[in-house]
This record gives structure tokens, C-alpha cells and sequence, in this order.
């Protein structure tokens, strides 16, 4: 059995390692309130957008654009996945169940074009044999319209060059503001059917009239709604990051007061031990003492 | 003089939601005023300033990024990458966004960043006129 010495120095251990999670556990919760004002204030702008595609996609069946996928795609394009990770461990299962899902859409592809926003993903990755053609780092924690925009740019240019054909976006997203789940989702070409619209609504499409032109309006509609599309995406990402950390560092904080509880028992019983062990040996002393005044 | 249903929305807030009377939106070529009946349409916004004249005739004014806006029945969305108050711009950062931008564009690199630089100097312009038209 260890020392009473050695216990002390374990509890000492645990309780340090508490606060800090405890700490950590205080930020995220503060992180997770962030996230989510964050993403109430973004989907209003993500559900309009995303409707209004719909209804002009519904409006001009016969529309000759590369970005709704109806114009001939340059050949030879590749696939391009944009992977959300987090930029920091410590979030419970987040980045691991992240990139093993993106491990496995990625396996089923040949040549996939690889862009990650987050080091964690990147790292892992990499590990696993993938090329990242391009890495977003110190987004993940700090989501804004301004970084968003730069990977929308950088998807739209490689994608009207005709390097890439379709582009999809991986990332977690909250189902009801609890579970956490990995999901992927077409960003380009942006088609019709990725969009909710019922079947009346699908079936009664309107005249419209391009201002100042037909050309102008679709090509500055579809780098708009990806850059909008990736800072939804990102925010959802971020809010389920800082979730999962939360949680896992509450169970952390919840098991190292389970281990202190453990401990202080055993602490306990071992001092007990000793002080028991000593005044044997004190009375044995006493009494060996004794017989040798009365003999 | 009727009114419609008008939104400005932009990517972390929404900037109106209600009645309007008019509302004028920056196009490539000049601003487009939009009143009550107007035939459906979609319109590419790009970077400059919109006004919008409320129900009760009050005018209100507002910085907006590249976007689209979209006419159907009588009723206006306006959806744009940022939409700010003139209060809210810090001409200081402006200002310096704009030299930085103007200095990547000066050294023209890529395409895609030139591309950049060119939104950031139109954002930086439009967001820098509105100071100066309230001054």
C-alpha cells in the first residue's frame, strides 16, 4: 500500500488538475452562450438566402450557369472538401469524430482536394495519409464574415477555374442545441434539390426581371451565399466545439471529485493504519518495559 | 402612399424587419429607389449606401456590403454580407483598411487576391463616403 506521504501528494495532484478543468469548464460554458447568441444573430440571413436561391433556381429552369451546375463542367475537375475541425484538443470526442468522418467520405474518393480550417483536423489528417492542398488556422476559434469570405473566395476562384468541379463542406452540427453530429453538405454547384422548397411552392414559379442584369445579379448571388453559407457553417462548428468541451470538461471536474472522494478514503484508512501500527508499538514497548521491572 | 414588407438582413443581424415606403439599394449602375408595387425582380447589390424611408416618413441610412436583394410580391429582402449604422464605422480602420488594400493591389500578385483587394477598397469607399456625406 502506498504511504500516507504518497496519497497526500496524489490528492494534491488531482485537485490541481481539477481547478484547471474547472477553469476551463467556466470559459466554455461563457464560449458556448457566444456561439450560440452568435447563431441565432446568423440564421435569419443563412434560412433567407438559402430560400431566395431556391425561388430564382425555380424561376429560370433554363438558367446557363456554371455555379447552379447547368452549364457543361470543364473536364478534369476534382472534388474539393472544406473540412471544419477545431484548432484545440481537449473538446471530448469533437475533432476525433470530425475527422474520422472525414476519413471516410475522403477514402471513397480518388483524388480529393483537401481544405481544413482548424489544426487539430489538419494534423490528423495528414497522419492519415491526406494532402492538404489548404489550411485555415485561428479561424475556428474567432468566426467572422471577413474569414469566411477569404475561403469563399478561394473556393469560388478554384472552382470557376474549372480545378475543381464540386465542392463540399464537412462539418458538426447541433440537431436541437444538444447532439453533436457530423454532416456534409453540397456547396458547389448550388442545385435546386439541396434546397427545401415544398411542392406547391416548387410548382408556381414567377416572372422576374434581372437588375442591372442577369449576368451581374447570379454572379454576385453565388460567392455571397457560399461566403454566407461558410460563416453559418463555421458558427455552427464553433458552437459545437465549444459544446463538447464543455461537457467533457464537466465530466472531467465531476470525475476528479469522484477520485478525490476515493482517495481521501484511502488517505484516511492509511493514517489510521499508522497511528493503529504506532500504538501497538508504543503498548509492546510499555509492556516488554514492564516485564523486565517486575522479573 | 402604400407601403410593402421590406428585410435587410445582413450576415449577423437583421439590420430592418416591417413596413416600408421606399427604399433605395446601391447597384453597379447607381441606386435603384424601390416603392410599393414594384414588379418581381432580383437585383446584385454592391457595396454603397442604403436608405430605406419608414412608414411614418423617417429616413434611415445604412452602409451595406455585396449582396442581393429579391422582389416578389410586394414584398423586398435585402441580403448583404454586413449592413452597418454610419455611427457604427470607425473611420480610423477604414482608412487604414483602404491604404492596406490599395498596397495589395499595388504589388498584384494573384488574380484572386487582386480580386480581394478590389471588393476591400469598394467596401472601404462606400463605408468612407457615408462619413463624409454626414460631416
Amino acid at each position: 500500500m502506498a504511504s500516507a506521504r504518497d496519497i497526500q501528494n496524489r490528492i494534491k495532484s488531482v485537485q490541481d488538475t481539477m481547478k484547471i478543468t474547472n477553469a476551463m469548464y467556466l470559459i466554455s460554458s461563457t464560449k458556448v452562450k457566444k456561439a450560440r447568441r452568435a447563431l441565432t444573430e446568423a440564421t435569419p440571413h443563412f434560412e433567407q438566402s438559402e430560400r431566395l436561391i431556391a425561388e430564382i433556381l425555380r424561376d429560370l429552369p433554363e438558367l446557363e450557369d456554371r455555379f447552379f451546375g447547368t452549364a457543361e463542367p470543364i473536364p478534369g475537375g476534382k472534388k474539393g472538401y472544406l473540412i471544419l475541425s477545431g484548432d484545440k484538443g481537449l473538446a471530448g470526442a469533437y475533432n476525433h469524430n470530425i475527422t474520422k468522418f472525414a476519413e471516410s467520405v475522403l477514402s471513397a474518393e480518388e483524388e480529393p482536394v483537401v481544405y481544413v480550417v482548424g489544426q487539430m483536423g489538419s494534423t490528423a489528417l495528414q497522419k492519415a495519409g491526406y494532402e492538404v492542398n489548404g489550411s485555415f488556422e485561428g479561424i475556428a476559434q474567432h468566426p467572422t464574415v471577413e474569414r469566411a469570405r477569404i475561403i469563399a473566395a478561394t473556393l469560388c476562384e478554384e472552382f470557376v477555374s474549372g480545378r475543381l468541379c464540386e465542392v463540399d463542406i464537412i462539418f458538426t452540427y447541433m440537431r436541437g442545441g444538444v447532439e453533436a453530429i457530423p454532416l456534409q453538405k453540397k456547396l458547389l454547384p448550388l442545385s435546386a434539390e439541396a434546397f427545401r422548397l415544398t411542392e406547391d411552392e416548387l410548382q408556381t414559379p414567377q416572372e422576374v426581371v434581372y437588375l442591372p442584369d442577369a449576368k451581374a445579379v447570379l454572379s454576385s448571388i453565388a460567392p455571397n451565399y457560399l461566403t454566407g453559407y461558410v460563416f453559418g457553417a463555421l458558427v455552427e462548428a464553433f458552437c459545437s466545439e465549444e459544446n463538447a468541451r464543455m461537457l467533457a470538461m464537466k465530466s472531467a471536474t465531476d470525475s476528479a471529485g469522484d477520485m478525490l472522494r476515493e482517495l481521501s478514503v484511502i488517505y484516511n484508512s492509511v493514517r489510521q493504519a499508522a497511528i493503529t501500527q504506532q500504538i501497538v508499538e508504543v503498548a509492546g514497548g510499555a509492556k516488554a518495559q514492564k516485564r523486565k521491572k517486575t522479573s | 402612399m402604400d407601403s410593402f414588407a421590406l428585410k435587410v438582413i445582413g450576415f449577423s443581424r437583421v439590420f430592418y424587419e416591417g413596413e416600408a415606403l421606399q427604399v433605395q439599394v446601391p447597384l453597379q449602375d447607381g441606386l435603384v429607389g424601390i416603392m410599393a408595387h414594384h414588379e418581381n425582380a432580383v437585383l446584385g447589390i454592391v457595396p454603397g449606401t442604403l436608405r430605406l424611408q419608414q412608414p411614418d416618413g423617417e429616413w434611415q441610412t445604412a452602409v451595406v456590403d455585396a449582396g442581393f436583394a429579391r422582389i416578389s410580391d410586394n414584398t423586398v429582402s435585402v441580403l448583404v454580407e454586413e449592413v452597418l449604422r454610419p455611427e457604427e464605422i470607425d473611420e480610423e480602420r477604414e482608412r487604414r483598411a483602404l491604404a492596406e488594400a490599395q498596397e495589395q493591389l499595388r504589388q498584384r500578385r494573384s488574380v484572386l487576391e487582386c480580386q480581394h483587394a478590389e471588393a476591400a477598397i469598394l467596401r472601404s469607399l462606400a463605408r468612407l463616403h457615408i462619413k463624409g456625406v454626414n460631416q
